[in-house]
């Protein structure tokens, strides 16, 4: 195929006579910072807060410590992308990752087996009617299993061991000894031994445990003690000292109490992985939020309504008329029957088409649900609005593609039905330029079509007359448009009933739900498919199957990489030197969040 | 666990798409690897330092990939806009893991690189394994078409009919006509969105006629949808067409009987353009829908029959 193709039927030529097309609308408010200008402020801003949050230190009561550097992070992935349904797919990865380490802890094959089945699953939103808003889910679920779950896959693995150096084990013990002493004072102290004296018994089995386990540890180098209290109360550990330095070794072994203690460990715990990651993912979100509330606000609902759709209109007015007036003039005859373009009609041409791929299905009128209006009810009930744009939005799609179909099937005897469209769709294009206002409509100033906007009995249009129905049409996008205006600005809430508010109210908050809906019923479906297949009720193309395939097979490739292959694992966490935390060294595997080690520390002393 | 983000990040729909990004991840791996380890050497644990550095760097980023032009507004550069992300995505990581005391400055920047060009060198191995996912294929567009002549010769077959009993079947022609295109062109526009980003690399160009073809066949496909609602406006009043009773439109049928195999028809006698019923300018224009098909399939190269297999519903 070749670009000539497409000019065999397209004569391009100059027409001086032909009026001017539509000047390209200007947005009244972007004035004077430049649009990407204005995007790069706002999407810094973003940034720059989450970064702020990574780096405070004064937090800590909200902000879990050990995934606080996480915020940054996700808010610099995000900022630049998108991620609508956030929620929905964080608790979805959370209970995947839950349920696959459940699973590792049978056997690393069938950890393997269940991840590979699982990414295949995920791939499938790839594609698919719901493929272009889920894609980026599918790549964000894929990666939160990368970071987290094979992250704790060694946890749940290796365990958690921690080696305390004989210095920093001294340092710790008379630091711990002398402040305590010194933060008690003399009246505390001998409450603390009075108490202790009264609860002699209670501890009297702990002491013996303790003496016990140290006489074992002194005797045979290693001793198995039951933590007593802390986050790991109760678990097994086994405590060596090192032969060789003196070193002191503490060992938890993994398992599945700890994926429990990852969920029930307490939020800002930093064994509570899961629970601490909804937290700072919601600091995320906040962040990432920030960039589009910064005033003054841009919405969809503006752009659209006073924007593209009445730069559609024009332009569609435009092309119809230039369509009429050309089937008045003998151009058509000169041409020899061929569909002639000037410059100014391709151009326009162009932008019709441009507007029929972005207002396709009415999707970016249904954003303006996302964006409620706080202040613009005037004490009035709220009102859907995103219903009725999406409808004005499907109007003027259907309008343009009449429009450009005009000259494709050049119907006879239209002129009539052309005019009358024409001359609608101007004056719609010029209310929605203007928006409309209470005061607007009472003053009469409005621009707006007349209810009446039919033609007289008399004047109907026979349909031999209007073949491609542009009576209807127009007028279609003259009631969407008035549905619209009425919505954004009611005339007169005295009639509405309790139950329209309350169908106004779902219809605004039900929108909210719809994505991650619409998410947890594609999954659903995707392992659905080949028996929708086998019904006929779907149809899935082959090569896009196998793209699905490729993807999991070079996923599960690097997982097995890093499941099997020890030496690999030890390299993602950099040199070994680097295992320290203030001299506690981790010895194998790694933490859950990287203190994790300190608070083994802290629950075993 | 960063070989498997980078291949999840690089893989995309389409082969060309997987492609492209793995070249904008690599460029935005190496310039995020670089600042973050001039910033690491730079001021090391300041906290205000590396908000500022990260900041400043972002900033540009952004300001690099975004278009200059109102499409600004709605984020990133769907062309070129994945090579800032991963530049402020990867300096992100490295700094941020630095601060928590995860790793070494160099160590982190050579570990963060290696991974990720591990994970693209897989995606894009993968992603040229046949059978492949082309966006710049003339596939889906045919696809398009092939439910194009479907539609349009499967309404001139109905409209032979006695029109009482096509109404019900013209109706619903209409709506899984135009439910089935507007998906198939849905389907066909994301994955040439997809793979026609970074149009300046040299491989896997795609035809820009390409996209020019599927708007015009959304055209056509629009005017056959138009055509059909007429045909049911005038089912529903009862006019048949071709009237058998009237000698004047005896021409009609067999353009009908054409246009239902998927020919094309010489122009009937009148040219629409003069007048005649509506039943005459309705066949009239499934004339001049049909010729435009055949310029759809020239275009496209058709040179056989597709199987259809629609869209994913």
């Amino acid at each position: 195929m070749s670009e000539a193709d497409d000019d065999d039927t397209i004569v391009v030529k100059k027409d001086a006579t032909a009026p001017p097309p539509p000047a390209l609308l200007s947005d009244p408010l972007q004035q004077p910072v430049p649009i990407h200008i204005e995007t790069v402020l706002r999407m810094t801003a973003g940034a720059f807060v989450g970064y702020c949050l990574s780096y405070s230190e004064n937090t800590s009561s909200v902000i879990p410590d050990s995934l606080r550097w996480l915020i940054g992070l996700l808010v610099s992935a995000t900022v630049l992308g998108t991620l609508s349904v956030f929620y929905t797919a964080l608790m979805f990865g959370l209970m995947s990752v839950t349920i696959l380490l459940y699973a590792s802890t049978v056997s690393d094959a069938l950890f393997v087996g269940l991840v590979a089945i699982w990414i295949f699953w995920v791939s499938g939103l790839r594609y698919g009617p719901t493929g272009k808003p889920f894609n980026v889910v599918g790549s964000a679920l894929c990666v939160f299993f990368g970071m987290v779950g094979l992250g704790l896959h060694a946890v749940i693995q290796d365990g958690i061991t921690v080696t305390i150096s004989q210095d920093l084990l001294q340092r710790l013990l008379q630091s711990e000894a002398g402040e305590g002493l010194e933060s008690l004072g003399d009246g505390a102290l001998s409450e603390l031994v009075d108490g202790a004296l009264d609860r002699f018994q209670e501890y009297l089995p702990l002491i013996r445990e303790g003496i016990k386990a140290l006489t074992e540890l002194l005797l045979q180098g290693c001793a198995q003690i039951t933590v007593p209290v802390g986050t790991f109360a109760g678990q097994n550990a086994t405590v060596c000292l090192s032969e060789q330095d003196g070193d002191l070794i503490l060992q938890l072994s993994g398992g599945t109490w700890l994926i429990d203690k990852f969920w029930t460990a307490g939020v800002m715990s930093p064994i509570a992985v899961f629970p601490n990651i909804i937290v700072v993912c919601s600091w995320a979100f906040l962040c990432i939020y920030l960039s589009p509330l910064l005033p003054p606000l841009r919405t969809v609902r503006f752009g659209l309504s006073r924007l593209t759709l009445p730069q559609a209109l024009s332009d569609a007015a435009w092309y119809m008329r230039r369509h009429a007036d050309r089937c008045k003039s003998d151009e058509m005859d000169k041409a020899e029957g061929k569909d002639v373009l000037t410059q100014e009609e391709k151009l326009v041409r162009s932008r019709l088409i441009a507007a029929i791929n972005a207002l396709h299905g009415g999707t970016l009128g249904i954003a303006a649900a996302f964006e409620p209006r706080f202040f613009d009810y005037r004490c009035g009930i709220p009102r859907c609005t995103w219903m009725p744009l999406k409808d004005l939005t499907v109007a003027v799609e259907i309008m343009v593609l009449k429009a450009l179909s005009i000259r494709e099937i050049n119907p006879a005897r239209s002129e009539r039905a052309l005019e009358h469209a024409i001359r609608v769709i101007e004056k719609n294009a010029t209310a929605l330029t203007n928006g409309t206002s209470r005061s607007s409509q009472e003053s009469g100033t409005s621009s707006m079509p007349k209810a009446d906007t039919q033609l007289p009995e008399d004047e109907l249009m026979v349909k031999d007359e209007d073949p491609l129905n542009l009576e209807q049409t127009s007028q279609a996008v003259t009631d969407a448009a008035r549905v619209w205006f009425e919505s954004m600005d009611p005339t007169d809430d005295s009639h509405l009933t309790w139950k329209d508010v309350l169908n106004n109210f779902l219809k605004n908050v039900g929108l909210w739900l719809l994505p991650g809906l619409a998410l947890v019923a594609r999954l659903v479906q995707i392992p659905l498919l080949p028996l929708l297949m086998i019904k006929g009720a779907y149809r899935l193309h082959g090569e896009k199957v196998f793209q699905c395939i490729k993807f999991t097979a070079g996923y599960t490739a690097l997982v097995c990489m890093t499941v099997y292959w020890k030496r690999l694992r030890e390299l993602d966490v950099t040199d070994q030197s680097l295992k320290v935390n203030d001299g506690f060294e981790l010895v194998e595997g790694s933490p859950p969040a990287s203190f994790a080690g300190w608070e083994l520390v802290r629950a075993s002393l | 666990m960063f070989f498997q983000i980078a291949y999840v990040f690089a893989t995309m729909p389409t082969t060309e798409g997987t492609i492209k990004k793995c070249v904008l991840r690599l460029l935005g791996t190496c310039v995020g690897g670089f600042s973050a380890w001039a910033l690491i050497r730079t001021t090391g644990d300041n906290a205000i330092g590396s908000v500022a550095w990260l900041t400043v760097t972002t900033a540009i980023s952004i300001y690099l990939a975004v278009e200059k032009d109102t499409s600004a507004r709605f984020g990133s550069s769907t062309d070129f806009g994945y090579g800032g992300f991963y530049v402020v995505l990867t300096q992100s990581v490295i700094v941020l893991e630095y601060s928590a005391g995860i790793g070494d400055g160099d160590e982190l920047v050579a570990n963060r690189i290696i991974a990720n060009i591990v994970g693209i060198l897989m995606a894009a191995f993968m992603s040229l394994i046949p059978p492949r996912v082309m966006g710049s294929s003339p596939k889906y567009a045919k696809l398009i078409l092939t439910e194009a002549t479907r539609g349009l010769s499967e309404a001139a077959r109905l409209m032979l009919i006695d029109a009482v009993n096509s109404l019900d079947a013209l109706q619903h022609l209409q709506e899984s006509f135009v439910k089935e295109t507007s998906a198939l062109r849905s389907d066909a526009r994301y994955l040439l969105e997809d793979a026609k980003r970074l149009s300046s690399f040299p491989f896997f160009k795609v035809d820009p006629s390409l996209e020019e073809e599927l708007d015009t066949l959304a055209i056509t496909c629009a005017g056959i949808a138009a055509t059909m609602g007429q045909a049911v406006e005038l089912s529903a009043k009862s006019q048949q067409f071709p009237n058998a009773n009237d000698a004047t439109e005896s021409d009609m049928r067999p353009a009908l009987e054409a246009i239902s195999r998927g020919e094309n028809v010489a122009n009937l006698d009148n040219d629409p353009r003069l007048g005649g019923s509506a039943a005459r300018n309705l066949v009239a224009a499934c004339q001049l829908l049909q010729a435009r098909i055949s310029d759809h399939r020239a275009a496209l190269g058709y040179d056989g029959n597709v199987v259809l297999t629609g869209s994913e519903d």
